[in-house]
C-alpha cells in the first residue's frame, strides 16, 4: 500500500482509429498523494481534461492502469464506478452543471439522497456545507438566480457534501472573473488544509496555479514537467 | 421524495411542451372514452331490443331443433320446467313457445308463415310483440291470432276475420286451427311483419298433439351481456336431450355485428393511441438529446444509469398522470350530460340505421371499468415504451461525450 491516492501508470488514451486517431494522453505516469492541491496545467488540447476523466472513472484508458487507493479502476463495473464517484470523489465542472430546477440547498441535498442519508439529516448537512462556502443566505435560490461565482460555490458545496477523498475540478475558473476566481481558490485551499481533501484541478489560469502545492504540466498528451511531491 | 420533486419540476422546465403533451394524452383519453362509452351503451339496448322481438336472452330447446326444426322435436313438461327456472335468482321471466311452419289461408289466398304459440299472459314479459299491435288487441281470446301487417295485407284480412292455419302434427298428419284475427302488429322488421302469426299455445298444442310440450323455452336474465354467469345456474335444469343456448348463438348476426363494431373501433382507437404515443416518443427523444449534458453530469456525480432512467420514468409517470387527469376531466364534462339525457339517433341522422340494428331511439353512453381504464393503460404502456426507447441513448452514450455534449 502506497500513500498515493491516485496513480497513473503508463496511461495512454487514444480517441478514434487509424489516420484520425488522436493521442490525448501518451504513456503518462504520475502519482497524487493525500492532501495535495495539484494543478494539471497546459494549453488547450494537451490532455488535461482527459487525465481528469480517467482519474474520475468517467473514461477508461486505451492502455496502462489508473488506480485509486491502490484499486485498479478497470476492475470496476459501471455501477461500482458510479458508487465510487458518489462516495469517494467530488466533481466541479467548468459550466457549473447544477440541476436547474433545484435550489442551491436541494442541489447539495441531492448527493446526500443518492448516498442514502436520512431526509432529516440531509437538510441540516446541506445548509452546513453551504454555510461553509459562504452561501447560507442563498440556500433557497435556484441556479438561475445566482451569479457565476455563487453557482460555482454551490458546485463546490455539492462536491464536498459527501466528504470525498478527492475533489476533481475541470477548469473551474473558466467562467469566473479574477476576483471570484481568487475567492473560489481560497475556498478550495481552506478545504484542502482543513479537511486534507486531495484537490486536483485542470486549469490554465495562473491565479489558480498560484494556490496549488504542485503542478503537473502536460504538452501534447505527455508530461512535460512535474513538480516533486 | 427529492427525486419526485426533481421529476415534477423538470416537467415544467418547458411548460408549453408539457401542456401540449399532456393535452394530447388527455384528448386521446377523451376520444377513446367517448367512443367506448357509446359502444358500451349501444350493445345492451341492441341486444335487449333484438332479443325481445323473438329469441329472448336464452332458450332451452331440443338438441337437434335448431338444425332441423321439426314439430316433434319439443321439450316436454315445459310448465314444470318454467316453474323451476323462475325459482332461480338471476332469471326475470320465462315463456314456453310452440313453433311450426304452416299455411295461413283466407278465402282464395294462402301464404306460408311461422306460427308461434304463446301463453298470452306470460309471453309479454319476454317479448315486445304485444306492444307492436297497431290494430285490434293482443291475444285475449283462446281462439284468437295476431298477424303481421304485411301478411294481413297479403291475405286481405283485418281484425275480426277468421283465418285457417294448416300444418302437420307430431304424427305427420294434417292439423288445422281456425282462429279469429284479434290484432295486427307492425314491428318495422319486414321478415316478422310478413311471415309471423301468433296464437295461444294451448290452441296450437291441441292441434299439434304436443300436450305441455314447447319448442323453445325462452328465458330472460338479469345480465344479458354476461350470459355465461347465468348459464352455470340454469344448466342443471336443462333436460338431458335439450341444450341451453344464449342470444349469441340464437342471434349470431347481432353477436357478429357487435364483434365487428368492437374490432373496427379497436383499430381506430389503437391507431389514435399509436399516433399519440409516437408523438410523445418524439418529445421524449428530443428531451433526451437536450438533457444529454445534464444526464452526463448526474452520472459523473455518482448517479447510476438505472437511477437516471428511474427519474426519467417518474417524469413520464407524472406526465401520464397529468394527461389522464385532463382526459378524465374532459370525459366527465362530456359524458355527464350524455349519460343523463342520451343522444337521439335521429339527431345523428341514424334513425334508419338504428332500426336495422335494433337500436333504441336514444343511446345512453355507459361507463364501465373497461371504458375507464383501457385508454389510460394503453397510453401509459406506450409512454413507458417511449421512455425506454428514448433511454437507449442514456445507456449507449459515453460519459465523456455526454459531458462534452453541446446542444
Amino acid at each position: 500500500m502506497t500513500d498515493a491516492v491516485v496513480q497513473l501508470k503508463d496511461v495512454t488514451r487514444v480517441y478514434g482509429q487509424g489516420n484520425v486517431a488522436v493521442h490525448a494522453l501518451q504513456e503518462v505516469t504520475v502519482e497524487i498523494y493525500r492532501g495535495e492541491f495539484v494543478c494539471v496545467v497546459g494549453p488547450s488540447g494537451c490532455g488535461k481534461s482527459t487525465m481528469l476523466h480517467l482519474i474520475g472513472g468517467l473514461d477508461s484508458p486505451t492502455s496502462g492502469t489508473v488506480t485509486l487507493e491502490d484499486q485498479d479502476l478497470s476492475t470496476y463495473s459501471n455501477n461500482e464506478l458510479s458508487d465510487l464517484r458518489l462516495k469517494r470523489m467530488g466533481f466541479v465542472f467548468q459550466a457549473f452543471n447544477l440541476i436547474p430546477v433545484l435550489s442551491a440547498s436541494e442541489n447539495v441535498e441531492f448527493i446526500l439522497q443518492l448516498q442514502g442519508v436520512e431526509p432529516k439529516d440531509r437538510k441540516a448537512r446541506a445548509l452546513e456545507v453551504l454555510d461553509s462556502v459562504g452561501l447560507a443566505d442563498a440556500a433557497n435560490r435556484r441556479p438561475g438566480e445566482l451569479s457565476g461565482g455563487q453557482q460555482q460555490r454551490v458546485a463546490v458545496a455539492r462536491a464536498l457534501v459527501g466528504s470525498p477523498l478527492l475533489l476533481i475540478a475541470d477548469e473551474p475558473s473558466a467562467n469566473l472573473d479574477s476576483t471570484t476566481t481568487r475567492e473560489l481558490c481560497e475556498l478550495l485551499q481552506t478545504i484542502n488544509r482543513e479537511h486534507r481533501t486531495t484537490i486536483l484541478i485542470a486549469t490554465h489560469d495562473s491565479v489558480v496555479m498560484s494556490y496549488s502545492t504542485r503542478t503537473i504540466q502536460l504538452e501534447d498528451g505527455k508530461i512535460r514537467q512535474a513538480d516533486a511531491a | 421524495m427529492l427525486s419526485v420533486t426533481v421529476a415534477w419540476r423538470n416537467l415544467w422546465r418547458n411548460r408549453r411542451r408539457t401542456l401540449l403533451t399532456a393535452g394530447a394524452v388527455g384528448f386521446a383519453v377523451l376520444l377513446v372514452q367517448l367512443g367506448m362509452s357509446f359502444q358500451a351503451g349501444s350493445y345492451e339496448p341492441m341486444v335487449e331490443v333484438s332479443t325481445r322481438f323473438s329469441s329472448g336472452h336464452m332458450q332451452i330447446q331440443r338438441d337437434d331443433y335448431s338444425d332441423d326444426p321439426r314439430v316433434e322435436r319439443f321439450v316436454s313438461d315445459s310448465t314444470k320446467l318454467r316453474g323451476e327456472l323462475l325459482a332461480l335468482p338471476a332469471i326475470n321471466a320465462v315463456s314456453s313457445r310452440t313453433e311450426t311452419f304452416g299455411l295461413v289461408t283466407k278465402d282464395e289466398r294462402s301464404y306460408g308463415a311461422l306460427v308461434v304459440g304463446v301463453d298470452p299472459l306470460v309471453d309479454p314479459s319476454t317479448s315486445h310483440l304485444s306492444e307492436q299491435v297497431s290494430r285490434g288487441t293482443y291475444l285475449e281470446d283462446p281462439n284468437s291470432a295476431i298477424i303481421g301487417s304485411a301478411l294481413a295485407r297479403n291475405l286481405r284480412v283485418d281484425v275480426g276475420d277468421e283465418i285457417v292455419i294448416l300444418c302437420s302434427d307430431v304424427d305427420g298428419s294434417v292439423a288445422f286451427v281456425a282462429p279469429t284475427v284479434s290484432g295486427v302488429f307492425e314491428t318495422g322488421n319486414d321478415t316478422l311483419d310478413r311471415s309471423l302469426v301468433q296464437v295461444p299455445r294451448e290452441l296450437i298444442n291441441d292441434a299439434l298433439m304436443l300436450g305441455d310440450g314447447a319448442h323453445r323455452v325462452v328465458i330472460m336474465v338479469d345480465q344479458p351481456m354476461l350470459p355465461d354467469r347465468s348459464q352455470g345456474t340454469i344448466a342443471p335444469l336443462v333436460p338431458p336431450t335439450a341444450s341451453l343456448l344464449d342470444w349469441r348463438e340464437l342471434m349470431p348476426e347481432i353477436s357478429q355485428s357487435i364483434r365487428l363494431d368492437k374490432i373496427s373501433n379497436g383499430i381506430v382507437y389503437g391507431t389514435l393511441t399509436v399516433i399519440v404515443v409516437l408523438s410523445i416518443a418524439n418529445t421524449f427523444v428530443m428531451t433526451m438529446f437536450e438533457r444529454t449534458r445534464e444526464f452526463g453530469m448526474l452520472r459523473a456525480v455518482g448517479m447510476r444509469n438505472s437511477s437516471i432512467f428511474g427519474m426519467f420514468l417518474t417524469e413520464t409517470f407524472l406526465m401520464w398522470l397529468l394527461g389522464v387527469a385532463i382526459g378524465y376531466g374532459l370525459s366527465t364534462c362530456a359524458l355527464f350530460p350524455l349519460i343523463n339525457f342520451g343522444v337521439g339517433m335521429d339527431s345523428m341522422g341514424m334513425d334508419q340505421f338504428a332500426g336495422l340494428l335494433f337500436l333504441p331511439d336514444r343511446i345512453y353512453p355507459a361507463v364501465d371499468l373497461k371504458v375507464i381504464l383501457v385508454a389510460p393503460i394503453s397510453i401509459g404502456i406506450g409512454m413507458v415504451l417511449s421512455t425506454m426507447l428514448a433511454s437507449i441513448r442514456l445507456y449507449r452514450l459515453s460519459l465523456v461525450d455526454a459531458l462534452r455534449y453541446q446542444e
